[in-house]
């Protein structure tokens, strides 16, 4: 599945000139389940990633296939950080069991978080210094 | 859900750098160590083999045994360092009257299938510190299935302790799906050790020491394998808890001495901390309220020998260990260098607790026995208790015997195979139409003189004459934990 640029571009909640921004070709891997949604969030700076609120960037993408190719242009400079989770019921949530672990996927940038939620500095990223990432839901 | 608690929880699954263990070295140990072989693993699924037979099979025998145990060893010329790690393979033996046969298969488990593809250790293990590991989502990431098979309903459920119950197909040895009991509980340890009862449901517990407070899953089955009832009780300490007990009113549980902390790995983030009393944990079997708790001498325990209460006093036998040694180190040093020389037997004890002083007494038989099996008709009190012991000829932690002892009339049994030989869990099985406490010790041994693998049945009230049947097969089959007999049909 291919979303273009233009639709994330818009989507940003800040403007830029084209010298200072970058581009950089996110890839949502090993999704297992074909309903629901994809639920997609990019973070700018180490406390809008902490907050974990209002992410610079929300987007829902249907699932169709096994992976989701979303590239993101038009970002300015700074250190970004991406959470995404497989909302496959539509609940709108992250579903866990008894003991508060995720039973849906879900992932990080850089595929951070061996053992669950990653840092902000495990997960950051700097897209001047990368033109693509994979991340694979676990 | 409290993020610190999350990361808790999946610390237990451990992981990170490390340099892999090479199973070139690995290799380079057996000539001075032969029964190395006998946890060498295998690479493939093991296609059915007939075995050669020698005396006479009882034909109460008819039927299958199946077992569990670690038998994907490395990949990729990386070898786990510690036994709990392989992944499990489910080995079936289908006894007939005219031919014995053999097939292994591996539980397709996640972690298998996804390792099988990229063709090299891709996930963290409980016992072995690895470097790059895949992040994990949940327990069940990097479960082995590898600990006990447990018939139920016609199905077959590969157990692991750390995750949930994997369905296996007896006829096929198919992999099925991961049992989920009810709403939320996805994930969830299931113990390798379900208890049958009386009445056919099933009781079972799962521990979870790795979050904050500890906590033990405790679970009672149908005997169709629907959910009863469940509890998530919280502990004082985060104890190892690998097997459980029943009486006729209680679920009896132990919180070990050796304590859930912080560490590279599952197991190295326990310790043994002696001057921390064990704690005996009494549940109503109705509604698994805490009826009583006990501290009594510190102990470590893989497996209980059963429970029964006697008037006022709880009576718990035990394969008890008197440290932690076995699953802290010696398991490691022995995969190592072939041997672990420091390290004790577990030894058949009893404890028995005044229920009304709270006073606790252990006694100890010294007599070694692990893996503990005995004739469920009989009254415990009543019973023997059979196991895997050793001649003392063999080196540490290698069981060259089975053993058998009676606490009422304080009787030993056994029979030495002596060293050459790796003895196995035998399954108790009564002979037909038999009174309680007759039956045949059905055991799988392995022959690391001549790497061969067999079976062997022995009269349980005379193990001394040694086996009266056996079967053997060339295929070197992986050592393993657990298993179960299934009777055939008609």
């Amino acid at each position: 599945m291919k979303y273009t640029s233009l639709i994330l571009a818009a989507s940003l909640a800040w403007t830029a000139s084209a010298s200072e921004t970058s581009s950089i070709d996110v890839t949502i891997s090993n999704i297992k389940a074909s309903s629901g949604q994809i639920k997609f969030a990019l973070f700018r700076g180490q406390e809008n990633y902490d907050n974990n609120s209002s992410p610079a960037l929300a987007l829902t993408f249907p699932v169709d296939g096994d992976s989701l190719h979303i590239p993101l242009t038009d970002l300015p400079a700074g250190e970004y950080a991406i959470r995404v989770m497989h909302d496959e019921n539509n609940n709108g949530k992250l579903d866990t069991n008894l003991l508060g672990m995720p039973t849906e996927q879900y992932g990080f940038s850089n595929n951070a978080g061996q053992f669950g939620p990653a840092s902000f500095a495990d997960a950051r990223f700097n897209p001047a210094e990368l033109t693509e990432m994979q991340i694979r839901l676990r | 859900m409290e993020r610190r608690s999350f990361i808790q929880i999946l610390a237990m699954l451990g992981a990170s750098a490390a340099i892999p263990r090479n199973a070139f070295a690995f290799e380079t140990k057996q000539p001075d160590a032969p029964w190395l072989s006998a946890y060498q693993g295998v690479q493939h699924d093991l296609p059915v083999l007939s075995l050669h037979t020698e005396g006479s099979w009882p034909t109460e025998l008819t039927g299958t045994l199946y077992r569990n145990g670690p038998a994907m060893m490395q990949r990729a010329g990386e070898r786990y360092h510690h036994w709990f790690d392989g992944d499990g393979m489910i080995q079936k033996f289908r006894i007939n009257p005219d031919e014995i046969t053999h097939q292994g298969r591996f539980v397709r488990t996640e972690k298998f299938v996804t390792e099988e593809a990229a063709g090299r250790f891709l996930y963290p293990v409980a016992g072995t510190y690895r470097a790059n590991s895949l992040p994990v989502a949940n327990n069940d990431s990097i479960n082995v299935a590898n600990t006990n098979i447990f018939p139920i309903a016609d199905k077959l459920l590969a157990l692991w302790e750390g995750g949930s119950a994997t369905e296996i197909i007896p006829d096929t040895l198919d992999t099925g799906r991961l049992i989920s009991w009810g709403e939320g509980m996805q994930h969830l340890p299931f113990s390798a050790h379900p208890i049958r009862d009386q009445d056919g449901s099933v009781w079972n517990m799962g521990s979870v020491v790795y979050v904050s407070p500890a906590k033990v899953v405790l679970y009672h089955l149908s005997a169709t394998g629907k959910l009863n009832k469940m509890k998530l009780l919280e502990l004082d300490f985060g104890g190892y808890m690998h097997d459980f007990a029943i009486t006729d009113e209680y679920v009896v549980i132990l919180n070990s001495s050796c304590v859930y902390g912080e560490g590279r790995t599952f197991t190295d983030s326990f310790s043994w901390q002696p001057q921390r009393a064990s704690q005996l944990i009494v549940l109503s079997k109705h509604d698994f309220s805490v009826v009583a708790q006990y501290d009594i001498e510190p102990s470590f325990v893989f497996h209980f020998a059963g429970a029964y209460q006697r008037g006022q006093e709880l009576v718990v036998n035990l394969s008890r260990y008197k440290n932690a040694d076995i699953m802290l180190s010696a398991m490691k040093e022995l995969l190592a260098t072939g041997y672990a020389n420091d390290c004790e037997d577990a030894t058949l004890s009893q404890l028995v607790v005044n229920m009304q002083t709270g006073k606790s007494t252990l006694h100890d038989t010294g007599m070694a026995l692990e893996f503990p099996a005995w004739d469920r008709r009989q009254p415990l009190a009543q019973a023997s208790t059979y196991g895997v012991g050793t001649s003392g000829r063999s080196a540490k932690l290698l069981n060259d015997a089975v053993v058998g002892f009676n606490f009422q009339q304080q009787q030993q049994q056994h029979y030495h195979y002596g060293p050459g030989y790796l003895v196995e869990e035998p399954q108790f099985i009564a002979k037909a139409n038999s009174k309680p406490g007759q039956g045949w010790l059905l055991h799988t041994l392995f022959d690391y003189q001549r790497r061969r693998s067999g079976l062997a049945v022995l009269d349980a009230q005379q193990l001394s004459k040694g086996p009266v049947a056996m079967a053997w097969t060339d295929r070197a089959i992986p050592l393993g934990f657990h298993g179960c007999f299934v009777p055939a049909k008609g």
